[in-house]
């Protein structure tokens, strides 16, 4: 009997230390000699390879709103950037060259130009009537002063990836999702050294 | 001593108003301008005013002094913010200015389902002083997520799953609203400056034309600087634009545009660096222009199918078109084109006019001119002959007392006669009179003609130096009788009649 109750409580452990697994998908590389003192930095609006709308939508916003709960950051307003767009007879989700990112540069005294794309987005069915979504995300910074690109992160979650224990944890919305994995990224950065020193 | 008292009385009044003032100013950094929340669960452009109601009687319970709604709204139609991506900066210090506030809410519902409760919502604060975002919060969830205990107290609609989360997620910004300040600032929001046109040569007139709003008072002065002076712009009331005009530099270069603002009576200067640039360029483009697919026949080239030009420009710059021509051996052009792009690496030219027919044979002279955006030009052009089909060649048939010759000569427009030929002339009956071949026209065959028959059927074959075929055709020649030429022979020496 206190074997099997040793048994299950190690099971019970093994499922709690998997919930506190490594971000699995999430991949950062950064440049070598890239410069990682970050300050300043303008997001652009997300590309959007899905075919669901407002995805890109919703996950540059929460993208936004983490990078700025972090406390790190100096974003640009959203505005700004449309602002800079239209003085740049630029229209939205055009392909920009390196002469954009420099004049984006001196006008918004940026250090670094965000872009953000969403791969994949939708939900699963799992066990029962149990749907959870999944989100892929691919972000590519550059450096504003040179163009140069300073680091690629790619990462990609299901939302019971955070089950920790029956269904606690599991991100059930898309917009939980997408905040945890903003998180995860960003953390990823810090770890990395793109900090604002 | 009353009147002691009454200026005791005045300035107890006085401090007590301006403690008012200061807590009038006090009061009015608290204001929160909360813009209606776009919902995505409605679409990219859907918007959620029932929450947004829900937003505002949370804020107001924090103690936050709301501007009111339909003020904002009004802001939103006159300014044209027809989303939140349509507010930078400059309307976020506008609002700031007009409505007394110290921060703007911008809200949005990322996701909202009412068949399973779930919703997601995300916050984001902007300071009226710099118009940057300062605080943000996001949170989602779902009734699956809130599972209670035996289900005591389990939410049944989003309203019931939003209050608490709304509580949440707004209480820190009743402290950021209390220490957030206003500050009067001169700020504009540059909309462009336009420079046209952006490429001249020296000394040309160089126009700018400058689309600047302001939040308060416009500055005394506005200039347009470069490294060669400056050049004050005049405001335009018609299209509430500032234009101005100066002549470009002689030298070569790109030159920035900065702009100076000069406020008030002490004409403060400041400066916005590098808003726009325009570049001088004097020298023409190096235009270089080869012919390929030519054959050099002498001193000329020549072809017979098509020609390729390939043009070659030294000095990149940008181009502002290009023009081909071809002319005939009188000055009279024959094709011409004339395109506003970039000059194409390679132009193909089949030998044909500009109605699409092919020309005649003939010398041609292909011209090409370039010019860049500046306005300067350059041309190049080349001679080339054109023999697009063989020389004719005529035959005729003399006969002199029974002794009868053939004569060839080449007919029709060419520039090159054919290198190489051969002729065939056969009887009525199928007899073979001539056979030949040779080099050079005109020539001649003699033959006995066939007694009886006054016609004869000629046949000639052949090719010029540029490859065109002159194929063997049957042509009827009629045997013409001609009188025998009576030479008149000179004596040589007089013999004496005897």
């Amino acid at each position: 009997m206190q074997k099997k109750i040793t048994y299950f409580l190690l099971l019970g452990l093994c499922l709690t230390l998997l919930g506190c697994s490594n971000h699995h998908g999430l991949q950062t590389r950064i440049m070598a000699g890239a410069d990682t003192n970050i300050c300043s930095v303008v997001l652009l609006p997300f590309e959007n390879w899905t075919r669901k709308q407002e995805v890109a939508l919703l996950t540059e916003r929460l993208f936004t709103s983490q990078l700025l709960q972090t406390g790190e950051f100096n974003l640009v307003q959203a505005g700004d950037v449309g602002m800079f767009f239209l003085r740049q007879r630029l229209r939205p989700g055009s392909s920009l060259f390196k002469r954009h990112l420099t004049d984006m540069a001196s006008q918004l005294e940026v250090d670094v130009v965000i872009q953000g794309r969403v791969v994949d987005a939708g939900s699963v069915r799992r066990s029962g009537d149990e749907k959870v979504p999944f989100l892929s995300l691919a972000f590519n910074v550059y450096d504003a002063d040179t163009g140069a690109l300073v680091l690629n992160t790619v990462h990609q979650r299901k939302g019971d990836d955070f089950r920790k224990l029956m269904h606690f944890g599991v991100e059930t919305t898309l917009s939980g999702l997408t905040e945890k994995m903003s998180q995860e990224i960003i953390e990823d950065w810090f770890n990395k050294g793109i900090t604002c020193r | 001593m009353s009147c002691i008292r009454t200026l005791y009385r005045f300035s107890l009044i006085l401090a007590l108003a301006f403690c008012l003032l200061l807590h009038a100013d006090f009061v009015s950094a608290q204001k929160v301008a909360l813009l209606p929340m776009s919902d995505f669960s409605k679409g990219e452009n859907g918007v959620n005013l029932q929450l947004t109601k829900a937003v505002e009687t949370s804020l107001k319970q924090l103690g936050v002094e709301m501007v009111s709604r339909n003020d904002l709204m009004l802001f939103m139609a006159r300014n044209k913010v027809r989303s939140f991506r349509f507010l930078d900066s400059y309307l976020v210090k506008k609002i700031g200015a007009e409505f007394d506030s110290s921060l703007v809410l911008l809200g949005t519902v990322t996701e909202m389902d009412e068949k399973t409760p779930s919703i997601g919502l995300t916050f984001t604060a902007l300071d009226t002083v710099d118009g940057a975002p300062v605080w943000s919060a996001s949170e989602a969830t779902s009734v699956k997520e809130q599972a209670p205990i035996l289900g005591v107290g389990e939410a049944k609609s989003v309203v019931d799953l939003a209050r608490p989360v709304l509580k949440d997620i707004l209480s820190p910004l009743a402290d950021i609203a209390h220490n957030a300040s206003s500050l009067e600032s001169r700020d504009y929001q540059l909309v462009g400056l336009s420079l046209y046109p952006g490429y001249v040569r020296g000394s040309q007139l160089v126009k700018a034309d400058l689309k600047i709003l302001f939040l308060g008072k416009r500055p005394t002065f506005i200039a347009a600087e470069s490294e060669i002076g400056k050049s004050y712009l005049q405001y335009d009331r018609r299209t509430d634009s500032y234009q101005g005009e100066w002549f470009a530099p002689r030298e070569d270069g790109r030159y920035d545009v900065d702009l100076r603002f000069e406020w008030g009576r002490e004409r403060t200067v400041e400066r916005l660096e590098s808003v726009a640039s325009y570049e001088v360029i004097n020298d023409a483009p190096g235009l270089e222009m080869e012919i390929k697919k030519t054959i050099k026949i002498g001193q000329r080239l020549a072809f017979r199918n098509h020609v390729l030009i390939l043009p070659r420009v030294d000095n990149l710059r940008p181009m502002a078109g290009w023009a081909l021509s071809i002319k005939d051996e009188r000055g009279q052009v024959v094709a011409y084109e004339e395109y506003d792009t970039d000059l194409p690496e390679r132009m193909i030219w089949e030998g044909r006019g500009g109605d699409g027919f092919r020309l005649d044979n003939g010398v041609y002279t292909v011209g090409l001119e370039v010019w860049d955006l500046a306005g300067n030009r350059s041309a190049a052009e080349q001679r080339i002959v054109l023999q697009a089909y063989p020389p004719k060649v005529e035959g005729k048939i003399k006969n002199i007392e029974g002794e009868a010759s053939l004569t060839l000569h080449a007919a029709g427009f060419y520039e090159f006669p054919l290198s190489n030929w051969r002729v065939e002339l056969r009887s009525m009956t199928g007899a073979l009179l001539v056979k030949g071949k040779g080099r050079e026209l005109p020539a001649t065959f003699d033959f006995l003609p066939v007694e009886g028959e006054k016609w004869a059927y000629l046949t000639v074959d052949g090719v010029d130096p540029l490859g065109n075929r002159l194929r063997g055709k049957k042509v009827k020649l009629q045997v013409v009788a001609g009188e025998k030429k009576i030479e008149k022979q000179e004596a040589e020496s007089w013999v004496p009649d005897f």
